[in-house]
């Protein structure tokens, strides 16, 4: 017991007397955490607010949709085969027929496409759209899908330009039976107009009339009929039924509604890659941090655990504590990740308008929270355990007198400085000296330019589906693309406290050395520019290294054909990496140098 | 030269007067400048006189004699006593401690003057020592015994700081 | 002959008002060309500042330091760099020899720093290694060098580039007599072929095989004397020992 009080004593005594290292290593655990807890919560969200849709919606199971033959128009006696669809045998309830076109729509000098799906005042039996705002069709006016109409910035009262006249908007609603804006057309659209074809379509409801009304030889009328099963599961086999006997020619085009929650969830699944993605990056970045840190503290550490093996500590109890006092900052720091997902994550993961319900922090299950804690303490474990192991090893002697690892030998980097000016002289051999910490640099640095160039890339390519110009905005691509600059930001910022640590570290590593240089005629400017070097070595390679590895990880990772970022991008985020390495260098160097020699070689003899 | 020293010389075996001296040498190195060659057979004299050491003579042609000496019984229980002894010999420092105090009650010198005066004599000595340990090659028997001076020395210095402080810190 | 160095009224003091240190108080100090002087003292006494201050490691608070004919205290940290580069070599109480390096490059790190041929720097520290006995150990490294042979390989490399005056700091503080022996007879050497040496040292038997001995006490030179030929008289030597 007693033991176990005098532990959680220097416990607290080393985290208070190191609170600096101690805050940015919480910060870096916490982020990584956050991040994680919002990777998970949303992985939670896919299927939950569709499902909510589709009940109060009463959605469809199969959605039908009749095409008319290219250059025809569909008469009435077509719509005979929507009526067989829906008397085939396992179909519970069916909706009437409702004729469906495509016309401009234009509001606040934004242009799109609206399909217009004329519909009966009455609700159907199947596919109930839920008002949000205003009322259902009927008389004048028509009814936006949300979605769209957040996009076309319209709501209920203004007025719009549909086809050829002016319309009120009179209602805003949402719908399970088709994807909302921008996937409406993944169920099926006629979009002949040169200038639509690029353009994503929203759905508007009207009167059948108008709806009739508004179609054109180019766009003609098609039918949509929604149908409900007495068993939904069996939808796609309902659908494949029909269409697996070759092209729905004159027949309806079936579409299980596990298609339509697919294209729902797709948004969602983006942003969860993406998130994913970048919390697998930060909790690397605060993998390397803890080592950089473990490792830069094990001089001083070693001297205390062998202070305390001399006082007649075990090799146990020593390791013990040293694992304890980093497993804390990592409880506290998953603690506080946690907490910040579950704030965060509803706000910076909206769910498309074109769903009911909202993304809770509810949602996070223990199992979850359990899991974002197990990653981080993970992290510490693997991050300290050599270090702890060794420290526990050390004879106590040794760790009282020496202290830290000795410093590598290259032999080919010293033979090679040899030849150089003193700056690369000095500078490649203190890199080679910690070659265990030049990785990590590297490392560190490869994997925020890793996250930035798939970031660049990903931005480039959603550019690119965006090409239709005056339309109306594209939520789920602003909304990827808030996610995706907030975790380059963070990328940076963990990318930096690492750089800040790992200068930290080398800056006090090489400070005999230095010290000793200049007692043999290095002059300030040339020991600070040898400490810069040593930095800026391994961070350019891992420029480099982050640059290839995520140009190839987007190739590999992205579906369809990816679209390159401009080349200046690139260069500009290279440049500016190298402005901030040089930057976070340049201090802690600079004070190096201007140390008096007499302190400096005082301070580190042994 | 003690006459254990040469009575513990002839412990190993029975040897002349000559090989007995260059031992002694080997093992003093530049301080056997002191030792008197001529005291060795001296030594043996006496000792023989005492009844602890015997001597056989044996003709060389054409040389001088040579004498081989050899321990008695009762030698050989002189050497086993002086090993097994433990008197060592007194640094004395009374002299000169009365010396300081002496000067200074009767005011007829500056005890800090002779402190210093004398540090002097001992620096220069130490200098000499070791000076001497510098010359001897390493691992010779005599470095170790220069080290032994060196380090007498040294330890006097140390106790002329000691007198120093003292007699310089009254006012 | 002009000195080698020359102190004029040095001043060194640390802290304010009531914690002023007074490290060196008023000091004139000269050293000839080809002199090998040891500074002694107790410790505290501002014997390693004095030496700093010599080497340029650190600036007066008044008064002139001279090395080489130059005047230091006023010049820039580049300049002094380079004076040290070309004028001073520093001996270390410990070594600060640098640890991934062997002895070799060790010695040659300060010819390379000042701009030397790796060929000539390394031609030119195997010389020196070789002189100073570790020719079989120029490819060790300094965890595997005695404490005696660290501190010859640091004397090597404060040599190397043939400075105006070596400066040492208690080189024999952490020795033991054998290789305290080792070391000073390696001075020996340097002082024969004209190296100027100033040691500072507590240590009364590395001081005493100096031909000048400088006290210092408080910051201040309390005696300055250089000591008479000596002819070595083992029988004095012997005097009031152990033999009689």
């Amino acid at each position: 017991m007693s033991r176990i009080r005098l532990g959680a004593r220097l416990v607290g005594a080393d985290l208070r007397r190191r609170s600096a290292e101690t805050l940015l290593l919480l910060l870096a655990l916490s982020v990584a955490a956050t991040t994680l807890t919002i990777g998970l919560v949303l992985h939670g969200q896919t299927g939950a607010p569709y499902a909510l849709t589709r009940n109060r919606t009463a959605g469809p199971d199969v959605v039908a949709l009749l095409f008319p033959a290219p250059g025809k128009t569909l008469t009435a006696g077509d719509l005979s085969s929507l009526k067989a669809e829906a008397a085939r045998p396992g179909v519970a309830a069916s909706s009437r027929a409702f004729p469906t076109t495509w016309a401009p729509i234009g509001a606040h000098g934004v242009n799109g496409v609206a399909q217009v799906q004329g519909r009966d005042l009455a609700a159907s039996s199947v596919d109930r759209p839920e008002v949000i705002d205003g009322r259902w069709v009927g008389g004048r006016g028509v009814v936006v899908e949300r979605a769209f109409a957040q996009a076309m910035g319209v709501t209920v009262g203004e007025m719009v330009a549909l086809g050829r006249r002016q319309v009120r908007v009179v209602g805003i609603a949402v719908s399970a039976a088709l994807p909302p804006y921008p996937q409406l057309c993944t169920v099926g659209c006629i979009l002949d107009r040169p200038d639509w074809f690029s353009a994503q379509p929203g759905l508007v409801w009207t009167t059948r009339h108008r709806a009739v009304a508004l179609a054109s030889p180019s766009e003609p009328v098609v039918w949509f009929e929604y149908l409900k099963l007495h068993h939904p599961d069996a939808a796609r086999a309902f659908a494949s039924a029909s269409t697996s006997n070759g092209p729905p020619q004159g027949r309806p085009q079936l579409t299980p509604w596990q298609d339509i929650a697919g294209r729902q969830a797709e948004q969602l699944a983006n942003e969860r890659v993406a998130v994913v993605f970048g919390s697998t990056l930060l909790i690397m970045l605060a993998l390397a941090t803890l080592i950089v840190l473990v490792g830069g503290r094990m001089t001083d550490e070693v001297r205390r655990v062998g202070m305390l093996k001399a006082a007649g500590a075990t090799p146990g109890f020593v390791t013990r504590l040293l694992l304890v006092s980093y497993l804390s900052i990592g409880l506290l720091g998953a603690a506080l990740g946690i907490a910040a997902g579950r704030l965060l994550a509803p706000r910076l993961v909206t769910l498309s308008a074109g769903l009911l319900g909202h993304v809770g922090a509810t949602t996070l299950s223990m199992a979850q929270a359990f899991t974002v804690t197990a990653c981080v303490l993970a992290v510490v474990v693997l991050a300290c355990a050599v270090p702890a192991w060794r420290a526990a090893r050390t004879s106590t002697l040794q760790a009282l007198t020496d202290g830290g690892r000795p410093p590598r030998r290259n032999r080919l980097l010293v033979a090679v400085s040899a030849t150089m000016p003193t700056p690369a002289l000095l500078g490649l051999r203190l890199a080679g000296r910690r070659p265990r910490r030049a990785v990590l640099t590297t490392l560190s640095v490869a994997v925020a330019v890793c996250g930035a160039v798939v970031v660049l890339y990903a931005q480039a390519s959603l550019n690119a589906d965006r090409t239709h110009a005056g339309g109306p905005a594209d939520p789920q691509a602003a909304q990827l693309h808030t996610v995706t600059t907030t975790l380059t930001l963070l990328l940076a910022v963990m990318a930096a406290v690492n750089l800040l640590f790992v200068t930290r570290a080398n800056a006090a590593d090489a400070r005999h050395t230095l010290a000793v240089a200049r007692a043999l005629g290095a002059s300030p400017a040339e020991s600070a520019a040898a400490l810069g070097l040593a930095q800026l070595i391994p961070a350019l390679t891992g420029l480099v290294l982050g640059l290839v590895t995520g140009v190839l990880l987007f190739h590999t990772l992205s579906s369809s054909d990816p679209v390159a970022p401009p080349t200046a991008h690139l260069i500009a985020m290279a440049i500016l990496t190298v402005i901030l390495v040089a930057a976070l260098t340049a201090g802690p160097a600079r004070v190096e140098a201007l140390r008096p020699i007499s302190k400096s070689l005082r301070d580190t003899s042994r | 030269m003690q006459r254990e020293v040469v009575l513990a010389l002839l412990a190993k075996e029975p040897s002349h007067g000559y090989e007995l001296r260059a031992r002694t040498e080997r093992a003093l190195g530049p301080l056997a400048a002191g030792f008197n060659a001529g005291q060795m057979y001296v030594t043996l004299g006496r000792l023989e006189q005492s009844g602890l050491v015997t001597s056989t003579r044996e003709a060389v042609a054409e040389r001088p004699e040579r004498r081989t000496y050899e321990l008695t019984a009762a030698g050989r229980e002189r050497v086993e006593e002086w090993l097994t002894d433990v008197t060592w010999p007194r640094p004395d420092l009374t002299d000169f401690h009365l010396k300081l105090v002496v000067a200074a009650a009767g005011r007829l010198a500056d005890p800090v003057e002779l402190v210093s005066a004398q540090r002097r004599e001992l620096v220069r000595r130490l200098r000499d020592a070791q000076r001497a340990a510098m010359d001897e090659p390493d691992g010779s028997d005599a470095s170790l015994l220069l080290e032994g001076v060196v380090l007498r020395i040294e330890a006097d210095l140390t106790w002329l700081d000691a007198c120093e402080r003292v007699w310089g810190g009254a006012p | 002959m002009s000195p080698v160095v020359r102190m004029i009224g040095v001043c060194k003091h640390f802290g304010k008002g009531e914690a002023l240190v007074r490290a060196v108080d008023s000091l004139d100090f000269e050293v000839s060309e080809g002199e090998a002087v040891m500074v002694t003292g107790p410790s505290g006494c501002g014997k390693s500042t004095l030496l700093q201050l010599m080497g340029g490691l650190d600036l007066p608070t008044a008064g002139e330091v001279w090395v080489g004919g130059r005047r230091i205290d006023r010049t820039s940290e580049r300049a002094r760099a380079r004076l040290r580069r070309e004028h001073v070599g520093f001996v270390f109480q410990d070594f600060h020899l640098m640890d991934e390096l062997t002895a070799l490059e060790n010695v040659e790190l300060p010819a390379l720093l000042a701009g030397t041929s790796t060929g000539r720097a390394r031609r030119r520290a195997s010389a020196l290694l070789e002189e100073m006995g570790l020719a079989d150990r120029g490819h060790h490294r300094p965890a595997q060098l005695s404490g005696g042979q660290k501190q010859r390989v640091a004397i090597a490399r404060a040599v190397v580039n043939r400075p105006t005056v070596l400066l040492a700091d208690e080189p024999t503080g952490n020795l033991d007599s054998v290789a305290t022996t080792e070391v000073l007879r390696l001075f020996d050497t340097l002082r024969a072929n004209g190296q100027t040496l100033v040691v500072v040292t507590h240590d009364q038997r590395t001081a005493a095989t100096a031909e000048r001995i400088v006290s210092l006490r408080d910051g201040a030179i309390v005696e300055d004397h250089i000591l008479a030929p000596s002819t070595v008289n083992a029988a004095d030597l012997l005097s009031g020992e152990a033999l009689t």
